[in-house]
């Protein structure tokens, strides 16, 4: 209530140097932007990952996500990039920003490894914080990816990791694609039984019509049967469509998970 | 004639400035909204790691003569924790939630270092579980701290911009207060910038 009336008298000197400030502010809480997401479900900016490990996590990770829907990606670089306080900020973020994961089911995790940096971090959405809870990413981080890398196995030690993650992920969610084949399934069926319906019931309703009144409905009869086996067919369109967009192209795009920072950091 | 075309005129304006302070009013209270939302959050964020603690308790204590007064102190401070009503809207009542909580992570981190002598606990199963967990909740609180103030920023903007600026304060909206960054840590900057009435007397630095 006060407030604006104080502005009025407040110096001009005042408000520029206030809108200097909120300026140096903004840029100040800007943070660096993540990477853009990537489109494949294992990416190696170091290479060197032999290329046959490379292979075999990509097809894996992708068949897991037709099989699940869960969406796990491994992402391996040479350091955490600048200006974040430390991976987990990192991986967070980038994280938030690419969504793995489906949307209302939030069943994303994400491997983080930085090989010049010796750290890793496995990053875990909102929906598999059950199937993989901290302690459980943790023993998987420290315990199996941890001493492989030790040794210098790093395509050992993803392939170890990534086998532990797919194992207690694993019955999480059922497949996205399945449900869908079931419900056009039923749509076909409900297809069905309208031209039926159009085909069957109502020329015999004509025909009861026609014969009491002896009058002739066939023009508006076909009529309607045109117009519905119209319908039926454009709607049988867009579903079909619909599950093509989603579990096409084959590579990863992100589904709109949230991360809320679960998971588990570690080093070797 | 001239009458009736100023009579149209003024109610275009009135309707016009009518929509812009509904919308302007609409969007700011979807705004504060967002923030009490994200509080929950983090109140959902420390309540995790308050949950943790008896069960930390119990751990460390089946230890053989495990130091008493570290884990007073964590039993104690847990309690306080709990004793706080916190009002996000108001910076005292923020910083008071700060000061508990900040107690309780300091007796924690206290009870962990204490813990390295003691090898028997250090290599047990559970207690490296609760570790992970307690790593694991500290990481979500800070987390969940950095999305309030992301909100609370955005709110606050929309407060002192243009057509919020006007008139928040008719309907008794006030500006948010940021959970400060975490003392000596450099996580994301929780700028603190009091406009307003602070702007005039700038407050000493912190």
């Amino acid at each position: 209530m006060i407030r604006p009336l104080r502005d009025v008298t407040r110096p001009v000197a005042w408000r520029l140097g206030a809108l200097v400030l909120l300026l140096a502010a903004s840029v100040a809480l800007a943070q660096p932007a993540p990477p853009p997401a990537p489109s494949t479900f294992f990416t190696d900016t170091t290479s060197q990952i032999p290329a046959d490990v490379a292979a075999r996590l990509e097809a894996q990770l992708r068949a897991f996500e037709k099989e699940t829907s869960n969406q796990i990606l491994v992402v391996v670089g040479d350091r955490v990039p600048e200006g974040y306080g430390d991976i987990a900020e990192y991986a967070n973020r980038t994280a938030q920003a690419w969504r793995a994961g489906v949307k209302e089911r939030d069943n994303g995790a994400i491997l983080f490894v930085f090989l010049g940096d010796r750290k890793m971090r496995l990053e875990v959405g909102y929906g598999l914080e059950g199937a993989l809870p901290d302690a459980l990413a943790s023993r998987i981080v420290n315990d199996e990816i941890g001493p492989q890398f030790r040794a210098g196995r790093y395509g050992e030690g993803l392939v170890a990791g990534v086998d532990a993650i797919l194992r207690a992920t694993k019955g999480e969610y059922k497949p996205i694609a399945k449900k869908r084949a079931v419900s056009s399934r039923r749509l076909i069926l409900l297809v069905v039984l309208f031209f039926l319906f159009v085909g069957v019931v109502l020329p015999a309703l004509r025909e009861i019509d026609a014969v009491q009144n002896s009058r002739t409905y066939s023009g508006r009869g076909r009529h309607r049967g045109g117009w519905g086996g119209g319908w039926g067919s454009g709607g049988g369109g867009g579903w079909s469509g619909g599950g093509g967009s989603w579990g096409g192209g084959g590579g990863f795009s992100g589904g709109g998970g949230s991360f809320g920072g679960g998971g588990a950091s570690g080093s070797w | 004639m001239k009458a009736i075309g100023c009579l149209v005129a003024f109610i275009l304006v009135v309707v016009g400035v009518g929509a812009v302070l509904m919308g302007s009013y609409n969007s700011l209270v979807g705004l504060g909204q967002a923030v009490d939302a994200q509080w929950a959050q983090v109140e959902n964020a420390y309540q995790r790691r308050a949950d943790l603690i008896p069960n930390l308790v119990a751990t460390v204590s089946g230890s053989a003569n495990f130091e008493k007064s570290t884990l007073e102190a964590v039993t104690q401070a847990r309690a306080s924790v709990g004793q706080v009503k916190v009002d996000p809207g108001n910076a005292g009542s923020l910083a008071d939630f700060e000061k508990a909580q900040s107690g309780l992570s300091s007796a924690l981190s206290r009870l962990l270092v204490v813990s390295e002598q003691y090898p028997d606990l250090k290599a047990s199963a559970g207690f490296r579980d609760l570790q992970v967990q307690l790593e694991g909740t500290e990481n979500r609180i800070s987390v969940e701290r950095g999305r309030f103030n992301e909100k609370a920023q955005e709110y606050n903007t929309s407060v002192l911009r243009f057509p919020g600026r006007l008139f928040a304060g008719l309907f008794g909206m006030k500006e948010k207060p940021y959970f400060k960054a975490v003392a000596g840590s450099e996580k994301a900057p929780a700028v603190k910038f009091d406009f307003g009435g602070a702007a005039a007397a700038p407050s000493p630095a912190q």
